[in-house]
């Protein structure tokens, strides 16, 4: 099984199972999110969020607060060029509207260093079942 | 709802004219802390990815009403250049469309001397993290530059500087403590609390050290919850002026729908600790400023607007999507 495959059904999974609840105050499933990040509600959330407007000062507090717990994580190579350019994700050729960027010089040995995609490669487990 | 303060900070998160973003400018680091999770795998960000980061701000700008920007790494201020050019863009934006715009940083403080502090606040960047371990000897023993050399002095004198800026900001220092340097950490509150303890600009922050994926977890001493929650109240008890704003009804940015991390490739993800995972790219941001995002993975990591679960809502990633990807790929 592909990695991808492996990732897709744990995130159905954990949807189908989260969104059983019974007459949720917010439905996660009636959400999406547009090309702009713009939040995009049923009319039946909006009502909800409606409710909260003029209470802006609230947003003006900044978390950042982390509290995770134990992972594992390989040892940080010490970086000599901490200015080298960020690599660009492999999939960014297969989005129609990229086609053209191709052409452009910086992008041709790009792929190669792709380190951030090669690393995932080896970090999920694909199970033997 | 469990309460009025989590239910508004559900709805805030749900909110189709407020923006926030994470940028990492570079995800390179000159500090190499003994406790820290990231790998440093890429570089700094592309003039393409921060020209699509602008086109997509643009692209919302005339239905925004809230903007927030919070810069992040590796250490952000090796890529100056970009939060410097994008923050001065912002404001412009925010003139014009009449947004409010905020912005915060998370830096380890190093390059944050007086002239560059001047110039990021004037830009609108008021709000900043920045964290010591101690005094100069505990300190420059975890918090090291990637030569290996100590770090607290520059940090420190720069802390001294800012104070004499006249400018309005808000600094919240964070104080790491562990079971190894408790004792040295009271001692420097008290020093702590006679330089900055009176100025309302600085506030201080107790966060004790926690496994967050680093290479040296293994050999990290950490309290557990319950006796980190009554260190920190001890340690709050020496301070004038503790940051208390984080500590109820949390709500992390990862489960807000309208909060994006911008990654210095130009992937985005909802996580600032699980960068290496694929379950935490989200998407990707185009060239023309379009994000293309996976909304099922979107929705996975907002669940706990649904579900209203505390845990869910204060960690997606740690209380609920990991041990879901462990069971499954064993």
């Amino acid at each position: 099984m592909k990695k991808e495959v492996v990732i897709a059904s744990a995130i159905a999974g954990l949807l189908s199972s989260l969104s059983a609840g019974d007459n949720p105050t917010i439905n996660i499933d009636k959400i999406s999110i547009d090309k702009a990040g713009k939040v995009l509600a049923s009319k039946d959330i909006k009502k909800g969020l409606e409710v909260e407007q003029g209470k802006d000062k609230f947003l003006d507090n900044v978390n950042f607060y982390c509290p995770g717990k134990k992972g594992n994580r390989k040892k940080a190579p010490i970086q000599k060029d901490i200015e080298k350019e960020a690599p660009i994700h492999k999939d960014i050729e297969k989005a129609p509207i990229h086609k053209d960027i191709e052409k452009a010089p910086i992008h041709k040995n790009i792929e190669k260093e792709a380190p951030i995609q090669k690393h995932i490669d080896k970090q999920i487990v694909i199970p033997k079942r | 709802m469990k309460n009025k303060t989590l239910e508004r900070r559900i709805f805030y998160a749900l909110r189709d004219d407020v923006l926030r973003l994470t940028i990492l400018p570079t995800e390179q680091c000159n500090f190499r802390c003994f406790y820290c999770y990231e790998s440093f795998k890429l570089g700094k960000m592309s003039k393409e990815t921060s020209e699509s980061i602008l086109k997509l701000v643009k692209r919302r700008a005339s239905t925004l009403k809230f903007l927030h920007i919070n810069w992040f790494g590796g250490e952000p201020l090796i890529a100056k250049d970009i939060i410097i050019s994008l923050s001065e863009e912002f404001k412009e934006l925010s003139k014009k469309f009449n947004f409010k715009y905020t912005s915060s940083i998370t830096t380890n403080g190093y390059y944050l001397n007086s002239n560059l502090f001047t110039k990021l606040v004037t830009n609108g960047i008021t709000n900043y993290q920045i964290t010591l371990d101690g005094d100069k000897k505990i300190h420059n023993k975890t918090r090291i530059l990637s030569n290996g050399e100590g770090t607290f002095n520059i940090i420190w004198n720069n802390l001294i500087s800012i104070k004499k800026n006249t400018l309005k900001f808000d600094i919240m220092i964070r104080i790491h403590y562990s079971p190894e340097n408790l004792k040295e950490i009271k001692a420097f509150s008290k020093i702590l609390n006679t330089e900055f303890g009176k100025d309302n600009r600085f506030k201080i922050f107790f966060k004790n050290i926690s496994t967050l994926g680093s290479c040296n977890d293994e050999s990290l001493s950490t309290f557990d919850s319950e006796e980190s929650n009554e260190i920190q109240k001890d340690l709050n008890s020496l301070i004038d002026a503790v940051d208390t704003v984080t500590q109820d009804d949390y709500v992390c940015y990862a489960s807000e729908a309208n909060t994006f991390i911008i990654r210095s490739n130009g992937d985005i993800s909802k996580c600032t600790v699980a960068l290496d995972e694929e379950v935490n790219i989200i998407g990707r941001l185009n060239s023309n400023g379009e994000l293309e995002l996976n909304q099922d993975k979107c929705k996975l990591w907002s669940i706990g607007l649904q579900t209203e679960d505390e845990a869910h809502l204060a960690c997606p990633y740690f209380n609920l999507i990991k041990p879901q990807i462990v069971d499954l790929v064993g």
